[in-house]
């Protein structure tokens, strides 16, 4: 019954809808505003990439004693890495298996210990666990990869 | 070592659960080893459409970290393996999704596919299913509101390092207004693995005492033809195959029988294994083709 019910909507030209075109060509737009080509070797050029891809404000890759490795900000973050990599020692000392520190103020400022390094974002909203980790696991691999770094 | 696939689409309603579970055993009867996950930890559908609900160990437990995977992995129908979620509402609040990346990492070694269910939305339990796969499936409707939650999904997915590999066209009518599968994937710059038409029977698999996969009682549906199709995209071994295989043990089995009594067998008939009527088949050589070198990205 279906299948006559649309054979006859097409032969008689029943059919009054239409492919709406306007909202095709905004949501193409959308695609192209976040295509992030991340395949740099330079790794201060991938932060920012990544800053983009993210959609945060900073990032600050350190080591575990709180030299900088590299920063998206200006003055090359040796503050951020100073201030991050004590606050998550401390913390750690505190609560040994905490994985990742999320501190609400104007902005979220979030730390996270990844393989020997400490990550430190500030957004203007939180970042899950997952994307963070997906964030500092794209940073890891290109440093491992890349020994240009 | 498995591939673990996400089928997600950002839009809810799309037909994930229902295309998972069926993609899933089609697998399956290609004599893969197939795990089937619930992912979608807050509302347990895939749990609900193989009947498994009830499981006493499920998901959540494994996530809280009160039971492990192994313990959770049950015997589904149409010879799956499935992970149920749980449909508690106190457990889903406590567990932490963040984990299951780990916890399908584990069990990677055993199964040749695995899918898992991924939410509606872009959420953190999404985002878990998306970082937990290999490979992301999208699954949308032919009309803007689905490709525009899909698209802003395949972003998600970039962004956590999962791959988007190909989209699922669910519920095509072929009408005036429905978007092309040309624009579809020119939009979401991806290869469409299978276009599948709305069915009445995939509605009607929930409307069931047991309610159960369609490709498990009515193999032979429009919708079901098209996920075959998907499969066999997937394994490579088509249904024409699978028919072929049955065809033969069942010539062998009756060879072994009239062996015994020395006769001759007679050919097993199209009817003894299930053949396809022509009035239920799709027309799949509409479909564009899949390869991701056939498509014409418009950058």
């Amino acid at each position: 019954m279906n299948s006559i019910k649309s054979l006859a909507t097409k032969l008689l030209g029943l059919d009054k809808t239409e492919i709406p075109k306007t909202q095709l060509s905004a949501i193409s737009e959308i695609l192209s505003k976040h295509n992030f080509n991340t395949n740099t070797t330079d790794l201060k050029k991938l932060l920012k990439l990544l800053k983009k891809k993210h959609l945060v404000d900073q990032i600050c890759v350190a080591s575990r004693n709180g030299s900088v490795i590299a920063s998206t900000a200006n003055g090359n973050g040796l503050k951020d890495a100073i201030i991050g990599t004590a606050m998550l020692n401390y913390i750690k000392s505190e609560i040994p298996k905490s994985e990742t520190v999320l501190i609400k103020s104007d902005e979220w400022y979030m730390l996270m210990p990844y393989k020997n390094k400490v990550f430190i974002v500030r957004a203007p909203a939180s970042l899950s666990t997952v994307e963070f980790n997906a964030l500092a696991k794209e940073v890891e691999n290109k440093i491992l990869k890349g020994k240009s770094f | 070592m498995g591939t673990v696939y996400a089928l997600a689409s950002g839009k809810g309603g799309v037909g994930k659960t229902t295309i998972t579970a069926n993609l899933g055993i089609a697998l399956a009867q290609r004599g893969k080893k197939v795990l089937l996950v619930d992912a979608d930890i807050a509302m347990a559908n895939l749990s609900l459409l193989l009947g498994m609900h009830s499981s006493p160990i499920t998901l959540h437990d494994v996530l809280l970290g009160e039971s492990s995977l192994q313990d959770a992995i049950y015997d589904g129908p149409g010879g799956v393996s499935f992970v149920p979620s749980g449909l508690s509402f106190e457990s889903y609040r406590r567990v932490d999704s963040s984990r299951l990346t780990g916890l399908i990492d584990s069990v990677k070694e055993e199964f040749d596919y695995i899918l898992l269910d991924a939410p509606a939305g872009i959420e953190t339990n999404v985002m878990s299913a998306l970082s937990a796969s290999d490979n992301v499936i999208l699954v949308t409707m032919p009309i803007s509101p689905s490709i525009a939650d899909v698209l802003k999904t395949k972003i998600v997915a970039e962004r956590l390092g999962a791959k988007p590999i190909g989209i699922i066209v669910n519920f095509v009518r072929k009408e005036k207004g429905e978007i092309l599968p040309e624009d579809i994937m020119k939009m979401l710059e991806l290869p469409i693995y299978g276009l599948v038409p709305y069915d009445e029977e995939i509605r009607k698999a929930f409307m069931r005492e047991k309610i159960m996969p369609t490709i498990l009682f009515k193999p032979n549906a429009k919708a079901i033809a098209s996920i075959n199709e998907i499969a066999e995209k997937l394994t490579g071994v088509s249904s024409a195959e699978i028919k072929k295989k049955k065809k033969s043990f069942i010539t062998s089995f009756l060879n072994k029988l009239f062996s015994i009594f020395k006769r001759k067998p007679k050919q097993s008939s199209k009817d003894d294994i299930g053949e396809e009527t022509e009035e239920e088949s799709f027309d799949q050589n509409e479909l564009p083709e899949i390869s991701e070198d056939s498509i014409e990205i418009e950058k």
